[in-house]
């Protein structure tokens, strides 16, 4: 029988927990199969040797980027629906969980997220106040995200077995390639304006050109290095306490 | 710093350690709506306890500093919900006037973070037994519903209980470094370190998002313009 | 250019390929061998959804792709070539193709018969045969998820798979 739009509600707001229960063995497996709960009921309604085994066989792991489970969710309902053989609907699934997961981390970790953090910062910078600094982050990075889920789930359902039409879509491309040039040259402004505030919380200003210097060195060395430079700046970082010991004890 | 000065009584203790909980549970397990990054949870532990933007400022180094994190697979990464909720409340309790609190701030976000990575990874194991044997839970499908949903609220009460250990030692800790006597030089050194980390977070989160395309030339374009603005408005 | 790498990998392109591998030695270009996959058009399409713009995929059969070898070889990019399970490789070694090639081992999944010998591979009889055969007529046979982490030599999975 096919799903009802309640039954289809219902498989995508349960799709905000498909991470719930991760695990090592199979991932989102445990998720994925609770999302497509809903609609595999009425799937397979009357019919519960069917039932369980579809259940066992969305059970099994699965990896996606978490908005775009709900796509994984809708065309895998859809190829049950359309009575596809459970070996071709294991085949769809193993598919599925690359290009989701590279498309989603590019679109949303690397690209969406960062952009909003880092305006929401630039905003915090330039004056804006904390709370409304947040609430701006908040409102605008839940906007696409929510916007990410409706379209996964919809594009899912509708196109099934076909749903790498929806992950072809250009924009999937160009949003990371126009964004990217906005998140470096905001990286850039907030580091400065961030910088600024440390150094305002101790009035310190001395060697500021000197200081803005080593900055640069290490930003372009970070840049090529990202790894390497990454622990040795963490190390910096420790040396502050030691430090501070240090000189308190040649001190004292 | 004498504690009766610290703005953390009872309730507040609880309104932190029941966030702590909500701000986990955001970061993988559901709904995933961000408040678990370090900006916001940062933000929210420094407006309990009163100052705002000492958390937002807590957490927006942190999340320069997390940036080149995006979670490709299935690396540890930092449980940023709780460590930033704690960061921020502990800048904000002891006050905003020494570097020493600041560094201590960001010092107990980190470990925090990395001891909440430790905790997340224990609870996926746990996760495991949860879900088996899988053929009974396919048997019985409300029986998965039901595990599904003790998962999350393992995760909550994981988050619950990393702030509630964590929280006053962290407070505490910023107190203690605020009271030593402060060295002009130790202060200077201070200032130039996170300066540097906050260069190289930059650096290395520009490379993660750049595909490179662009690269570093539009980062400095950034930092001129920054620099620019703070000359102007400075 | 002479193909860069050779991966056998249950979850074909995916993140640990696409980023992990394919940044770092910034491939041009995959090649998928699977009889499957390269006879279904949904199938490649889906696989090939998660590539970034500019990079291609040819997805061929385990015929092909001994038939076109030397084009791929001689292809002006950078390549890498992947197979879901051995049993493609050892083929391709079979022919001859990958005298001298280093064969990387990235992930098999756990099943029925397949016994765990690093949290990402599992092996089972067949898999061991393969991969022994693969290694006689091969440059050197290792697992290595990513490529920042320990390459594990085929001895120490073929003891542990025993």
């Amino acid at each position: 029988m096919k799903p009802l739009r309640q039954d289809l509600m219902a498989a995508w707001w349960r799709t905000f927990a498909v991470q719930g229960s991760w695990n090592y063995r199979t991932m989102i497996g445990g998720g994925m199969a609770y999302s497509m709960l809903p609609l595999l009921r009425r799937i397979y309604a009357g019919d519960p040797v069917r039932f369980s085994e579809a259940v066992n066989r969305h059970l099994g792991a699965f990896n996606s980027h978490p908005y775009l489970a709900g796509m994984a969710v809708g065309a895998l309902a859809r190829a049950e629906l359309e009575g596809e053989s459970p070996e071709r609907v294991e085949r769809f699934r193993a598919a599925l969980r690359g290009p989701l997961g590279t498309v989603g981390d590019r679109l949303v970790w690397a690209s969406w997220r960062p952009a909003c953090l880092l305006v929401a910062i630039a905003a915090f910078g330039l004056g804006l106040g904390p709370i409304s600094s947040m609430f701006l982050f908040l409102a605008l990075y839940n906007v696409g995200h929510i916007a990410i889920r409706i379209w996964g789930f919809r594009r899912g359902w509708q196109d099934g077995l076909g749903v790498s039409k929806a992950l072809h879509e250009r924009w999937l491309d160009v949003v990371p390639k126009l964004l990217a040039p906005l998140i470096l040259l905001l990286l850039g402004l907030d580091a400065v304006l961030l910088s600024r505030q440390v150094l305002d919380a101790v009035a310190w200003h001395g060697f500021f050109a000197g200081l803005a210097l080593v900055a640069a060195f290490v930003t372009l060395m970070a840049f090529r290095w990202p790894r390497r430079t990454g622990r040795i700046a963490v190390a910096l970082v420790l040396s502050i306490p030691l430090v501070w010991l240090g000189l308190a004890a040649l001190n004292g | 710093m004498p504690l009766g000065e610290i703005p953390l009584h009872a309730t507040s203790w609880l309104i932190l350690v029941a966030l702590g909980g909500i701000l986990a549970v955001d970061s993988v397990s559901w709904p995933q709506v961000m408040i678990s990054r370090p900006l916001i949870s940062a933000t929210i532990g420094g407006w309990v306890l009163g100052d705002p933007s000492a958390g937002f400022l807590v957490g927006a180094l942190l999340e320069l500093m997390s940036l080149r994190h995006p979670p490709f697979g299935a690396a540890r990464y930092p449980d940023t919900g709780p460590a930033g909720l704690i960061a921020g409340s502990a800048y904000a309790a002891v006050g905003t006037s020494s570097l020493g609190s600041l560094v201590a701030a960001i010092l107990a976000g980190l470990a925090v973070g990395w001891i909440g990575a430790i905790s997340v990874q224990l609870r996926r194991q746990g996760n495991e037994r949860l879900l088996s044997p899988e053929s009974e839970l396919a048997a019985r499908p409300e029986l998965l519903e039901k595990r599904h949903k003790t998962a999350i609220r393992f995760d909550i009460v994981r988050g619950a209980l990393l702030t509630a250990g964590f929280l006053v030692p962290a407070i505490l800790g910023a107190a203690w470094v605020v009271d030593q006597p402060e060295s002009a030089l130790a202060t200077v050194w201070g200032a130039a370190m996170l300066v540097t980390a906050l260069a190289a977070a930059a650096g290395a989160g520009g490379r993660t998002s750049s595909f490179g395309v662009g690269g570093w030339p539009l980062l400095f374009a950034g930092a001129a313009l920054g620099g620019l603005i703070a000359g102007i408005v400075g | 250019m002479p193909l860069d790498l050779f991966r056998i990998d249950e979850r074909l392109l995916h993140g640990q390929v696409i980023v992990g591998w394919g940044m770092r030695l910034h491939l041009d270009f995959y090649v998928i061998v699977d009889d499957d996959v390269a006879a279904n058009a949904w199938e490649s399409d889906l696989y090939a959804a998660g590539l970034p713009a500019g990079v291609d995929a040819d997805f061929v059969s385990v015929e092909d792709a001994i038939a076109r070898f030397g084009e791929f070889d001689a292809h002006p990019g950078r390549g890498a070539l992947l197979t879901r399970v051995p049993g493609p490789m050892r083929e391709l070694a079979e022919a001859g193709l990958l005298d001298g090639k280093r064969v990387n081992i990235g992930g098999l999944h756990a099943g029925e018969e397949r016994r765990r010998v690093l949290p990402y591979v599992h092996l089972d009889s067949r898999d061991v045969s393969d991969l022994e055969a693969i290694a006689e007529r091969s440059g050197r046979v290792t697992a290595r998820d990513l490529p920042a982490a320990r390459e594990v030599p085929l001895e120490e999975l073929i003891r542990a798979a025993r």
